[in-house]
């Protein structure tokens, strides 16, 4: 079976879904809305610019970019749990291969169906930059269009790597609602936990602290001009935000392990 | 032409064997009913041959490996449970299994007409009773022209209605000359519908062979006498060596005896003993009865 037939094998599991559908049309909706928030201050605080200019390019790119990190957040890794959780409560995964798939082609149209969704995912944040800036706000004139260190590769690593964190866990817990649940406290709890326990006592002087993978995750696309207010508010020795080089490679190593964590399950695992 | 070798192959589960060196053939076009008590290996032998439990040790191949690396292709199974996509319709859920299988030709809605499930084919299947999941289960394993077919307790949890169509339907599938390899609790429903069993106890094959050569020429006698006297008869019985009680259904005795043993003598012995048979009858084994000795 080539591999687009494998994805479209995904798309029929999928396209009559209604949490699918929900969640895919909530990233579609909120992308283009959500950053218009914003445009409810007044002003911000120093050292931040006015609440319109982040609607200017090269601005825009990141302010969609961190309205897209946590819509991806909640949305896109609770999809990498679902579509391998909607696969293994209904033990639709062990009859794909008593139907004659090899795990290794159930591998493939998952990751493939995941890439795909993370270049569509990344096609539409270009399309809504691109809406948003030339709409929203002052034009562009003597303006550069791209400012952001490869926000683009960044933006796309991004949500590929929500989602297949989320299959990991998916994955490794087989109830959907536990898998969610355990997805959303790891972000928000469980590493800030485990930064505080291991670093405690070395916080202010070793910058390992924020080379965790969620960390990384969320610094791919942070907040514009973030980085600078944060670090300006905590003086610190170092910078609390990873460099996009950083966050980029650091992100990459991490889904790349991720990516291999899930293959060893699926090819060893009894299903 | 062997349809499936399994070579040796052991399976354990922390600290239980559920499979120690199993070794299976199964020859194209019969119909094989695997039996044996709960826990003695059935489903984790069928688990391992469709690849979704992983042995410890030893090998297996499917149709002399004619058809590698894909051979589940030219496989309709069911195993356990009728697994589908709930918000899926039967029509929807069977595209994915034709998807897979790679066999755009079939035609579904006559699979469907074939299974009785036409009528409910843009009915989603959460919605389904269990009797139509298993009839669905059947018309999704037919596609794709298998060569063999695997059922695993095809009639758990069915009522006598669910029971007497999915038998139908096996047997139908039987008639067309398709190798049925089938896991089975229900004897009564094994001796019907095949030629060949194997009987596991413990991960081990104990018995196997045509379902003829497995019953053999071993009869049972039946023998009941008056109520007094009935734990004397027990005792008689378990004290002569050439009779071996099987087990009391009521105050019927059910005994396993010697081929050439003659139940008049029989009668004879017994009443010499001061024991009257108030009935006596020889009559051939049933699966079930054989299955009970083999496996006690």
């Amino acid at each position: 079976m080539s591999i687009l037939q494998l994805i479209y094998l995904e798309w029929l599991k999928y396209r009559k879904n209604t949490t699918f559908k929900v969640t895919v049309l909530l990233y579609f909706l909120l992308l283009p809305t959500l950053p218009a928030v914003l445009l409810s201050f007044d002003s911000l605080p120093p050292p931040l610019p006015s609440p319109a200019s982040f609607f200017d390019f090269p601005d825009i790119w990141g302010l969609v970019a961190y309205t897209g990190n946590w819509l991806a957040y909640f949305l896109f890794g609770f999809l990498g749990v679902y579509i391998i959780s909607v696969d293994t409560t209904n033990k639709t995964f062990r009859q794909s291969i008593i139907n004659g798939l090899s795990r290794k082609q159930v591998i493939l149209a998952k990751m493939f169906f995941m890439l795909i969704f993370a270049i569509i995912a990344t096609v539409f944040y270009i399309l809504t930059v691109f809406i948003l800036g030339n709409f929203g706000s002052e034009p562009f004139e003597g303006r550069p269009l791209f400012g952001e260190e490869f926000i683009i590769a960044r933006y796309f690593l991004m949500s590929l790597s929500y989602l297949i964190f989320g299959f990991l866990i998916g994955l490794l817990i087989r109830s959907i609602g536990v898998a969610t649940m355990l997805y959303f406290l790891y972000i928000f709890f469980i590493e800030v936990i485990i930064r505080y326990l291991v670093h405690l006592n070395i916080f202010k002087d070793d910058r390992s602290m924020i080379f965790y993978p969620m960390n990384a995750l969320e610094d791919l696309t942070p907040f514009p001009y973030g980085g600078e207010a944060a670090n300006s508010g905590m003086n610190l020795s170092f910078d609390l935000f990873l460099t996009p080089t950083e966050a980029f490679v650091t992100t990459s190593i991490y889904t790349t392990i991720f990516i291999a964590s899930s293959v060893f399950l699926i090819l060893k695992r009894d299903l | 032409m062997n349809v499936l070798e399994v070579n040796n192959i052991s399976k354990t589960y922390g600290k239980h064997k559920a499979l120690d060196g199993l070794n299976l053939t199964l020859q194209k076009g019969n119909v094989y009913g695997l039996l044996g008590p709960n826990g003695s290996g059935k489903t984790t032998t069928l688990g391992i041959i469709l690849d979704v439990l992983k042995s410890d040790s030893g090998t297996y191949t499917w149709f002399e490996g004619q058809h590698d690396p894909y051979p589940r292709l030219k496989i309709g199974a069911i195993l356990e449970t009728p697994n589908f996509y709930p918000y899926l319709n039967a029509l929807d859920n069977l595209r994915i299994v034709q998807h897979i299988k790679q066999s755009p030709e079939d035609d579904l809605y006559s699979l469907l007409k074939w299974v009785n499930l036409y009528d409910r084919r843009k009915s989603n299947f959460k919605s389904y009773s269990l009797g139509m999941k298993q009839r669905l289960a059947i018309a999704a394993a037919l596609i794709g022209e298998p060569e063999v077919l695997i059922f695993d307790e095809p009639t758990n949890g069915l009522d006598p209605q669910g029971i007497a169509e999915i038998r139908e339907i096996i047997l139908k599938i039987a008639d067309e000359g398709k190798t049925i390899f089938m896991a089975s609790h229900i004897l009564d429903e094994v001796e019907k519908i095949c030629s060949h069993v194997s009987i596991l106890k413990n991960g081990n094959l104990i018995a196997e062979g045509p379902v003829g050569t497995i019953l053999g020429d071993s009869s049972i006698l039946e023998i009941s006498t008056s109520i007094d006297k009935q734990s004397e008869l027990q005792t008689w019985i378990q004290n002569r060596g050439d009779l071996e009680l099987m087990k009391r259904d009521g105050s019927i005795f059910l005994v396993s005896i010697e081929p050439d043993c003659n139940p008049a003598n029989l009668n004879k012995d017994a009443f010499d003993a001061g024991l009257v048979l108030s009935h006596i009858k020889l009559r051939k084994r049933s699966l079930e009865e054989e299955f009970l000795s083999i496996t006690k």
